[in-house]
């Protein structure tokens, strides 16, 4: 973490020029009021510059700056290119400018292929934090999505102060809750309020600046820092006189000018009175910044050269542990163990792997384990490793599950708590630079401890290792590190005893050196610095007398015995010296003072000297050295008479004297021979045994070694298994709530659900299952063969095996004796990793269902059934048009069959014969708007029925979607209705033509009547007669009459009651109507005749009418019996009337003649003129109206 | 236009004893099926002074009378023994003899091309029938003075 504050300082040396205070805003949808409505109430002298970043569309020309200036009394501008920062101006960032820098000018860089997704306040928020010194300000305001989320934590991080608008008043408010959410906000207020805290907040004057490392601070801020500190440990436990003081000072001085505090004391002060005051700073001292991937060259690294390595030479048994410290929200985790996913990927078996993350702060913690991150992550994280590794889940993305097993987190403090131990790799970046020196060496041998042989150590960075006889340097640009491996023994846990548990009431940072220079210091160095003073020949011994080091010459002084090489010194020293050696050496070490020998004569091949022994207990910086000693050789020639000089100076005594002297000295000297010979036997003795127990208590000693070896290990273990136990605690506690929220579903939803192991025998099942199924709780385990229930479904267990085998759900329905319906359900039971663990039945009741099932096919039979037995056509549609249904009445009438129809859209039926643009309209412009049409004719010419008229009626049934189709034909109705019309013009054509002909016999009459009496008795005779034929032929509708009937209709008159005066007799012939009329005239007139003159004028006069049939038809109408007339008459009008009516009307012939005994008519007319056809006798066009 | 038909006729066998009589001496021809009805109709032609030809009820008659005979004008019967007239209409326009449909029918009785000639109803009034004759010989002479010169110079 560059400093900027510390670079400024450097470069503007005087008058240190304050860089102008920054607020940077963020806003998205709804923001442009908000940003005028801020603008609108912010006073023009805050002395801070704005910057504001809106989301747009990149291609998008924003006038903001225009749009914003009324509203502002500072002026906006929009940037384009670098700009100085000035202070109470209103800068606009555009949407396609890339924001590199804010220091002293806003600076833009070329505009690169935009990232995808580019959360463009997130982006600002961060250069604003990495670039400008800590004095800014960050305010969310309304937006939807979750940008500025990310951001707003590195402006807090960089000491500044982070705002959101207040979600009740913003227009959109997931961007500003977004932001509150993730607790890196420090004020949330409503826009009236924003402009008074910004004015307030750009005012406040650094009253702590950031500490120059190493820069002492004032002794009273020291002080009142250490009541800091102390408060803060009371109030949450945590430490933090151990960082940096620069890091402390900030974040203080942050919370300083939040809290409107002006001095140290006056914030102790506040500190004190506001419990929640030590827990913001304490959180706001743990912020920290992390992202997926962050430093992509380190990661980079680690995955071609680092991650590769780990796997080398590991079995699928073995593991691969990584430590990552100060892991925060996790973010440094995960993409570790992503990358190591990604490398276990490519092999084919692999080791386990194991990232354990820890941090100090228990809510980071709980946030990583839950492993929800917001969606602008995306700009960190490549498609591929989002799609592989997350979950996306609204608005924010879940790392999967495959990847969280692999992670454990624990809250940890590397300060205070033992290290987890064997690891392969430990990241800890961004995390010493937050310690003091010392502390953070005490940590790196913390780590070194932790790492295997060849482990990797990864820092941020900023932080370098100083001690490098511990690790070598393998990249330092990526800040990578290996642990060296050291031949001496290793140092185990440096930590545990020194700074350890009780570190906090350690005083100030002051160091315990024993262990440390003891251990890390070599014997070498030691014994040069004694050596110093002390110019002899020398020799180191540790506790155990064994020789450690020795000076250059001293190798005069030492003898190689045979046998096995030995370091113990009172075996390599030359023997006169050992005895008084192990003296002194004793000596020593319980004086802790120089001690010195006699002289000792120590034969030198031949030669012999006097030696001195100096044995000292070793020192360094005035402490001792356990039980090291130093032995100095001092040696003095022996002058060549000394032992003759002895002996002459009592050689000058006396003669006897002398002898006897001489003698007692050989006594003496004897028995001190002897003495010394037992003395020797008893010190070989003592050796040897002092060997043995030297040897036992050498095994005794690598035995504790060991078991301090293995308790270290073990407290190691027992650290990682607290851990996991804690993640399993939250596991379980996970666990619970899932399976408390699972039986309250069950409970909920009332379905009987049985759960079955592969072998079909009962594991579970929730209370309802016990109505329907003779199952208690001691039956778990019973196979479900043995459980009896009410179910009419004996399948079930066949169904539940095919549901084993298949994988696939079967639903059945099924009745039980009381007569209810259930919805029997079997699934198969999938266990997390995706097996077939079993079955899963669930019963649900749908009695209510079933019943109202059954009252909706009744009502649909009832509905089919009367569509069945109407007679006229009907079609079901459905709203797109194509054919649900018809009834039979519909295939019968227009010829079709009900599979060629159902399914097939109208228009296509029969080849496309329903196309009728009159039915297009109704059914796509008409119903839609009305719902229901009536009797809507339409006519079309179908290819097998010929023309049809048809009435249509429609119902649009919403409820069903359906269309009801109703078709009538009636072309046949409307035939009859054209045949009426034709009758009835008929019936008027023959009215007018028989008034015509009565017109025309009125007429004709006059002619023919002597009187007006005359005349009328003609007229109505003749009238008569036509009116008579008319109502014969209208007997048959016109279609004719019989010859027969005409005749006799004629003679009634004259016959009625005399029926023997006629005799009628011919085939029976049917006459057209018209010829009928002729004949009926024509009878008429020969009656009329034989009235006056003929047969029906006397009493026994007799007629006889007789026709044959054939090509012709031949009539004689013959009378006798009236021979009393006479003479015979002219031929009058009557008699030439029939004659030429006969030719004229028929085309036949008559001739009318006179016999003796009365008239004889003979008659002569075509079949065809009389011959009735199908056909009426006019036909009316087909085009008549 | 009784000015007119002096200058029209083409046979004066009978001089006309009523010069305001427009009638006198046409040759007209009659066609209907019912006696009675055509006799009476040569009648009342014969009192307007005309030559009646025919009459004839069958249409066989009617179209050859209408194919041999000189005839100023046609009463012709639409319905004859349940034929229609139509062949002899056509063979009439053909030789531009004016022609009078007689019909019970309404205008729906006729061939749609034959509707537009004239027609009466029956049963007959009288004054109707006289007025249709003189329109529909007055329209046929007015029509052939618009023929070639050649038709009229003899006159």
């Amino acid at each position: 973490m560059p400093r900027a504050a510390t670079l400024n300082a450097q470069s503007s040396d005087s008058p240190p020029k304050k860089a102008v205070a920054i607020v940077g805003i963020g806003a998205s949808a709804g923001g442009l009021a908000a940003i005028k409505s801020l603008f609108g109430s912010m006073p023009s002298n805050t002395g801070a510059a704005f910057v504001v970043v809106v989301h747009l569309s990149p291609d998008h020309q924003s006038h903001l700056a225009e749009l914003l200036q009324p509203h502002c009394r500072m002026p906006v501008q929009q940037v384009s290119e670098a700009v100085a920062l000035e202070a109470n101006r209103v800068y606009i960032i555009p949407p396609n400018a890339n924001l590199s820098a804010i220091d002293t000018h806003l600076r833009l860089t070329a505009l690169e292929e935009l990232p995808r997704n580019r959360a463009t306040i997130d982006h600002f928020f961060r250069t604003l934090a990495e670039t400008h010194d800590g004095h800014s300000v960050g305010i969310i305001l309304s937006g939807t999505g979750s940008d500025g989320t990310l951001g707003i934590r590195r402006i807090k991080e960089a000491g500044g102060v982070t705002i959101a608008q207040s979600p009740h008043e913003a227009e959109y408010d997931s961007m500003p809750r977004s932001a509150i959410a993730s607790g890196m906000i420090d004020l949330v207020l409503p826009l009236s309020e924003i402009p008074e805290e910004v004015a307030r907040l750009a005012n406040a004057e650094y009253h702590i600046a950031p500490q120059i490392e190493d820069t002492p601070i004032a002794d009273d801020d020291n002080r009142l820092l250490q009541k800091i500190f102390a408060q803060v440990r009371t109030r949450t436990g945590h430490d933090f006189s151990q960082y940096k003081r620069a890091t402390v000072m900030r974040r203080i001085a942050r919370r300083m000018q939040l809290r409107n505090v002006t001095s140290l004391s006056d914030y102790l002060r506040l500190l004190r009175d506001e419990p929640t005051e030590a827990k913001a700073l304490h959180k706001d001292m743990l912020i920290t910044v992390t992202e997926f991937f962050r430093d992509r060259e380190v990661f980079e690294h680690l995955q071609e050269k680092i991650i590769p390595r780990l796997f080398e030479g590991k079995q699928a048994s073995d593991r691969i542990r990584v430590w990552s410290v100060g892991c925060s929200t996790g973010e440094e985790a995960y993409s570790i163990a992503m990358l190591l996913m990604e490398e276990a990927e490519k092999r084919e078996e692999h080791p386990a792997i194991q990232v354990f993350a820890s941090d100090l702060h228990d809510d980071s913690i709980s946030s990583a384990r839950e492993g929800i991150y917001p969606k602008e992550i995306e700009a960190d994280l490549s498609p591929e490793r989002l799609k592989r590794f997350f979950t996306r889940e609204g608005d924010h993305y879940r790392v999967r599950s495959e990847v969280r097993e692999h992670v454990v987190f624990a809250p940890h403090d590397v300060l205070s708590d033992p290290p987890f131990s064997r690891m392969d790799l430990v990241v800890c970046r961004n995390l010493l630079i937050y310690l003091q020196r010392d502390v953070q060496e005490d940590v790196i041998s913390l780590f070194h401890y932790a790492l295997n042989p060849e482990g990797t150590l990864v820092l941020g960075s900023s932080e370098t290792i100083e001690r490098s006889d511990l690790f070598s340097c393998e990249d330092k640009a990526a800040c990578i590190y290996r642990k060296r491996g050291t031949t001496s023994r290793e140092p185990r846990v440096p930590m545990f005893s020194t700074i350890g548990r009780n570190r906090n009431r350690r005083p100030g940072h002051e160091r315990l050196p024993e262990q440390h220079a003891e251990t890390h210091t070599s014997y070498g160095r030691l014994h040069e610095r004694v050596v110093e003073h002390y110019a002899p020949p020398s020799v180191l011994v540790d506790a155990r007398d064994e020789l450690v080091h020795m000076s250059a010459h001293a190798g005069r002084y030492l003898l190689m015995p045979g046998g096995e090489i030995t370091k113990d010194i009172f075996r390599l020293v030359r023997p006169p010296m050992s005895i008084d050696l192990r003296a002194l050496i004793q000596q020593a070490r319980s004086s802790k003072q120089i001690v010195r020998s006699k002289p000792i004569t120590v034969g030198f091949n031949g030669d012999s000297a006097r030696i001195v022994i100096r044995a000292s207990a070793a020192h360094e910086n005035g402490h001792e050295l356990e039980g090291y000693v130093l032995i100095i050789f001092d040696e003095h020639p022996i002058p060549h008479d000394l032992p003759d000089g002895e002996a002459g100076s009592g050689a000058g005594g006396g003669g006897a004297t002398q002898r006897e002297l001489e003698e007692e000295v050989e006594l003496a000297r004897q028995r001190l021979q002897s003495l010394h010979e037992e003395h020797e036997a008893r010190r070989e003795e003592m050796q040897a045994s002092n060997e043995e127990l030297q040897s036992a208590n050498e095994e005794l000693r690598s035995t504790m070694e060991e078991l301090e070896t293995s308790k270290e290990e073990l407290q190691s273990m027992n650290e990682e298994l607290a851990t996991v136990n804690q993640e399993n605690r939250h596991r379980v506690e996970e666990l619970s709530q899932l399976s408390d929220d699972l039986a309250n579903l069950l409970a909920a939803t009332d379905i009987a659900t049985l759960f079955l192991d592969r072998q079909l025998r009962i594991e579970r099942f929730t209370p309802q299952v016990s109505q329907l199924f003779n199952v208690r709780h001691t039956d778990r385990g019973r196979p479900l063969a043995d459980i009896t229930h009410s179910l009419d479904y004996p399948e079930i267990q066949a169904d539940a095996r095919t549901v084993l085998d298949r994988l696939t759900p079967i639903e059945r329905e099924a009745e039980d004796k009381e007569g209810r319906w259930h919805l029997v359900r079997i699934l198969p039971y999938r266990s997390a990793a995706d097996r077939i663990a079993g079955v899963v039945i669930t019963l649900i009741d749908i009695t209510a269902r079933k019943k109202s099932e059954q009252e909706i096919a009744n009502a649909r039979h009832y509905a089919e059934a009367i569509v069945e037995t109407l007679h006229e056509p009907l079609l079901i549609l459905h709203p797109d048009l194509t054919v649900k249904g018809g009834n039979e009445a519909f295939y019968n009438h227009f010829k079709v069959r009900r599979e060629e129809t159902i399914g097939r859209r109208i228009y296509d039926l029969g080849n496309s014969q329903w196309n009728i643009p009159e039915l297009r309209t109704l059914l796509e412009d008409v119903l839609p708007e009305s719902n229901v049409f009536n009797d809507y004719e339409v006519t079309h010419d179908f290819e097998d029925l010929g023309h049809r008229v048809m009435l249509i009626n429609a119902r649009r049934l919403d409820h069903v979607q359906l269309i009801l189709l109703g078709v009538r034909d009636i072309t046949s109705r409307k035939q009859h209705e054209e045949q009426l019309k034709r009758l009835l013009r008929e019936l008027d054509h023959r009215v007018k033509n028989s008034l015509a002909t009565v017109l025309a016999i009125a007429r004709e009459t006059t002619h023919d009547a002597a009187s007006i009496e005359e005349y009328t008795k003609r007229f109505e005779g003749r009238l008569l007669a036509l009116a008579h034929v008319h109502s014969l032929v209208a007997k048959s509708q016109w279609n004719g009459a019989s010859l027969r009937a005409i005749i006799e209709t004629a003679t009634k008159p004259y016959c009625d009651d005399r029926p023997d005066r006629q005799n009628i007799s011919g085939p029976d012939i049917t006459v057209n109507a018209q010829a009928a009329v002729t004949l009926a005239m024509v009878f008429h007139e020969l009656c009329t005749n034989a009235v006056k003159y003929g047969c029906f004028s006397v009493e026994d006069g007799l007629l006889d009418v007789s026709w044959s049939a054939d090509d012709s038809i031949e009539l004689i109408w013959r009378e006798t019996g009236s021979m009393s007339v006479d003479p015979a008459p002219e031929p009058g009008y009557g008699t030439r009337f029939i004659e030429q009516s006969v030719g004229y009307e028929l085309g036949g012939e008559c001739s009318c003649e006179y016999l003796p005994d009365g008239l004889q008519c003979k008659m002569h007319v075509p079949s065809r003129a009389i011959a009735t056809t199908s056909k009426s006798s006019v036909e009316v066009h087909a085009d008549a109206e | 236009m009784q000015s007119e038909s002096k200058r029209h006729d083409k046979q004066d066998e009978q001089p006309r004893s009523d010069p305001s009589n427009a009638l006198a001496g046409r040759r007209i021809l009659v066609v209907e099926d019912t006696l009675i009805v055509a006799k009476e109709l040569a009648r009342m032609l014969k009192q307007w002074q005309c030559e009646v030809i025919g009459p004839v009820g069958r249409r066989e008659e009617a179209l050859k009378l209408a194919q041999t005979e000189t005839i100023d004008a046609v009463l012709l019967d639409v319905n004859l023994h349940g034929e229609t007239s139509d062949d002899v209409a056509e063979v009439l326009l053909e030789k531009r003899v004016p022609l009078i449909f007689m019909t019970g029918y309404g205008r729906e009785g006729i061939s749609p091309r034959l509707r537009d000639l004239p027609r009466l109803t029956k049963p007959l009034d009288l004054d109707e029938l006289r007025d249709a004759l003189v329109g529909a010989l007055a329209k046929a002479q007015n029509s052939n003075r618009a023929q070639p010169p050649s038709h009229s110079s003899n006159r």
